[in-house]
């Protein structure tokens, strides 16, 4: 079993190239693979296929790739540095952040808030990605000033879920008070959707994602010792505050960036880390940050696939294939790991 | 006001196809028209509120009654003294209920049967609370604007005149939040409480304190004519049945004579709605949108589908199946080309984009987003339709006047 891990991240790299061509050749609209492969290889095709595959399938297969990437490494992030197999990229708030300027610039047009945003002649898709970054960060910004105040993890991670929840209520409050369109677009907005982003876009969430894996994989040995305890890790010659800093950043500038552009994608960023663990049957972060990254592009696109509902005209929300499909299998991976009974799935 | 010059200058030669239509829409088109009056009433003795002041059980105190030709979620029996108002679906699935409308002066009938338990109302009514938009031009059609003392939120009204009848001090806002203040309701004691064709926590204690609540799910019609014909509704709950059958056959007249202009077109085929974060709603084949597009002279890719409501689907297919649609519907808050590219800059690779033929039922909206459209669109379908044939058909409508409708900039 001592090349396990490298078996393993092989078998997910090729598994991340099977579901990318999948991610492009499916969708809704049946495109033959002979015209995809002509399409690719440089020879001319159909104008509709080509802007489907140019416009609409690249952009959204490659959003699918990093969103899955930076989500599952957040995730690791922080059960790694709370301790808890709970805790998602989400914990300290970024998504009821993001929720937050969303609705701020969804429903709440004429308000001072509503006003910034479109003052800063941001309208449209460019305005709902800022609002959601402003959110982010404010209520990220809020959670890390009173953590400064608290010595234990278990505080700041209490702290996170406190601030998120009142960042909740100000939604519904904004909600109810909101004409029904506006709502819709709201709830659109948190079914979370890899579909909307275009290549612009990505010039922005690539670089997020991959700053924020370049720090998770440099902080992956000190994680290791992290596992056993902040004090034990000290005592290791870890700079424990620096970690910490260096993970809370990571995570912040991914699942900010990917929620902003993708809306709050449930589930992919909790589960990942646990399937990856079990994957590789050890929780070395040097393999698992990898591993989770490989992981999560595969989880995401197939999900992205499925909500294609290919053949058919409808298309199901992201979060609910995410969910729906990615619960049981998480739950059954559970239930058939030996390292279940050891206790150790977290 | 509800006649229009091109309109029927578009009508001349289509007379018979017209008589077709209304032939086909019911059995006997010369009693749905018009009333029917039977007996005269005089014999009962009525106050000037229209109340019966000496009450004679052998009288027909509804000389005028409504006939219902196109609405399917509503339906008004008369019994002499009162009328039994009954809804399919008060909410979406509901199970029916009906009401009974007793004409004032008259002794409340012994409920039985189906009807036990029902709620009971004395019309005409002199206070109303409305939950929906929609009832408003209805009550504005039929002149009992000064019966409405309650709306569910004051901000989405788009009708001036309704606007300052809410501005008024004594008329109530009871849904200001989303959900229905019962208190408020309570408070304010009207006669009937309408509600949006949706259930709210808030009516339960409402009704528990004596309060009719009754239900107006129009939004289940598929029939663009079926939701005008709630004017009879509330012709029903303020005695005006006269008034609104002859309002409600103008406004069919000149629906069915827009129809009839552009039944023999090319359909165009139309782009319906816009896309939001990636996901795209396309009505339906048998919805009230795809109705009224064809209507007038247009189709969608989807028209053969068999949903009533709206199908969730995506950027790619809409542009596969609608990408070279020579004109676009949309129903959001664009009203330029740059707000429509700044959400989603792949929707220019759309034919109608290209062509700067998107339209967007954006042009009556008021500033805390009320939109016309949704208000006065619903009792006049005539004017909706009236917007998209000149949208569909330029050449059959050259100098329309847009209602709703404004092309993006």
């Amino acid at each position: 079993m001592r090349h396990r891990p490298a078996l393993v991240l092989g078998a997910l790299a090729a598994l991340t190239l099977v579901s990318a061509v999948l991610a492009v050749g499916v969708g809704s609209v049946p495109i033959p693979p002979s015209t995809t492969l002509r399409f690719f290889t440089g020879g001319t095709v159909d104008p509709t296929a080509a802007v489907l595959l140019q416009q609409v399938r690249l952009p959204r297969a490659a959003t699918a790739i990093l969103a899955g990437v930076g989500l599952a490494v957040a995730g690791l992030l922080m059960q790694t540095l709370f301790a808890n197999p709970l805790a998602d990229p989400f914990i300290l708030g970024v998504s009821s952040g993001a929720s937050l300027g969303v609705a701020v610039a969804v429903l709440g047009g004429g308000t001072l808030a509503g006003g910034f945003v479109a003052g800063l002649g941001l309208t449209g898709r460019a305005g709902l990605v800022t609002a959601a970054a402003l959110g982010a960060l404010a209520v990220l910004m809020l959670v890390l000033l009173l953590g400064r105040w608290v010595r234990s993890v278990v505080a700041l991670l209490l702290i996170g879920v406190m601030i998120g929840s009142a960042t909740t209520a100000l939604v519904s409050l904004l909600l109810a008070f909101s004409a029904p369109d506006r709502i819709q677009k709201y709830v659109l907005w948190g079914l979370g959707s890899v579909s909307g982003t275009t290549w612009p876009d990505l010039a922005f969430l690539a670089p997020a994602v991959l700053v924020g894996v370049g720090l998770a994989a440099w902080i992956a040995p000190s994680l290791n010792a992290m596992l056993l305890g902040e004090r034990y890790a000290a005592s290791m010659g870890v700079a424990v505050g620096r970690v910490r800093t260096a993970g809370i950043v990571a995570t912040a500038v991914m699942a900010g960036a990917v929620t902003a552009f993708c809306g709050p994608i449930a589930f992919v960023g909790i589960a990942v880390p646990h399937l990856a663990r079990l994957a590789l049957g050890r929780a070395d972060h040097r393999w698992l940050v990898p591993a989770c990254a490989l992981m999560g592009a595969v989880v995401l696109q197939l999900c992205s696939v499925i909500a294609q509902l290919p053949g058919s005209d409808g298309v199901l929300p992201l979060n609910v294939v995410t969910a729906a499909i990615g619960a049981p299998v998480v739950i059954a991976a559970l239930l058939r790991s030996r390292t279940l009974a050891a206790g150790a799935a977290a | 006001m509800i006649t229009s010059r091109s309109t029927r200058r578009a009508v001349i030669g289509a007379t018979a196809l017209i008589a077709l239509l209304a032939g086909c829409s019911s059995g006997t088109p010369a009693a749905n028209s018009s009333p029917s009056a039977s007996a005269s009433a005089s014999a009962g003795g009525l106050d000037a509120k229209g109340c019966i002041t000496d009450f004679d059980p052998a009288t027909d105190y509804f000389p005028v009654k409504s006939q219902i030709t196109h609405a399917t979620n509503f339906a008004i029996s008369y019994h002499d003294s009162y009328q039994v108002l009954t809804v399919p679906q008060p909410t979406q699935g509901g199970a029916p209920e009906s009401y009974v409308l007793v004409k004032c002066g008259a002794p409340t009938p012994e409920l039985t049967g189906d009807l036990a338990g029902a709620q009971v109302i004395t019309t005409p009514v002199s206070s109303l609370y409305s939950a929906s938009t929609t009832h408003l031009p209805f009550l504005v059609e039929l002149d009992q604007l000064d019966t409405l003392t309650g709306v569910g939120t004051k901000g989405f009204i788009s009708e001036k005149q309704v606007q300052d009848r809410v501005a008024e001090p004594g008329v109530v806002e009871f849904s200001a939040a989303g959900t229905v203040d019962a208190e408020a309701v309570i408070a304010g004691q009207p006669d009937v409480l309408v509600t949006a064709g949706t259930d709210d926590p808030g009516y339960a204690v409402v009704k528990a304190a004596g309060i009719p609540v009754l239900a107006n799910a129009d939004w289940l019609e598929d029939d663009p004519l079926g939701r005008a014909e709630y004017l009879k509704y509330f012709a029903a709950l303020t005695g005006t049945e006269q008034q609104a059958a002859a309002a409600f056959d103008t406004v069919e007249r000149s629906y069915q004579e827009l129809a009839a202009s552009v039944q023999d077109a090319d359909p165009v085929a139309v782009v319906p709605g816009q896309p939001f974060q990636g996901t795209w709603y396309i009505p339906g084949g048998k919805s009230y949108t795809t109705r009224l597009i064809q209507d007038a002279g247009g189709t969608t890719a989807w028209a053969d589908d068999s949903t009533s409501g709206s199908i969730p689907t995506d950027l790619e297919t809409v542009l596969a199946k609608a990408g070279t649609a020579p004109a676009w519907l949309a129903s959001t808050t664009w009203t330029t080309t740059a707000q429509a590219l700044a959400e989603e800059p792949r929707l220019a690779e759309f034919a109608a984009m290209k062509a700067g033929n998107v339209w967007n039922a954006a042009k009556d909206v008021t500033a805390d987003g009320g939109n016309n459209f949704y208000e006065l669109g619903v009792a006049r379908p005539d004017l909706v339709l009236g917007d998209l044939v000149a949208i569909l058909h330029p050449d059959q409508a050259p100098n329309h006047d847009f209602s709703f409708y404004l092309r993006l900039s």
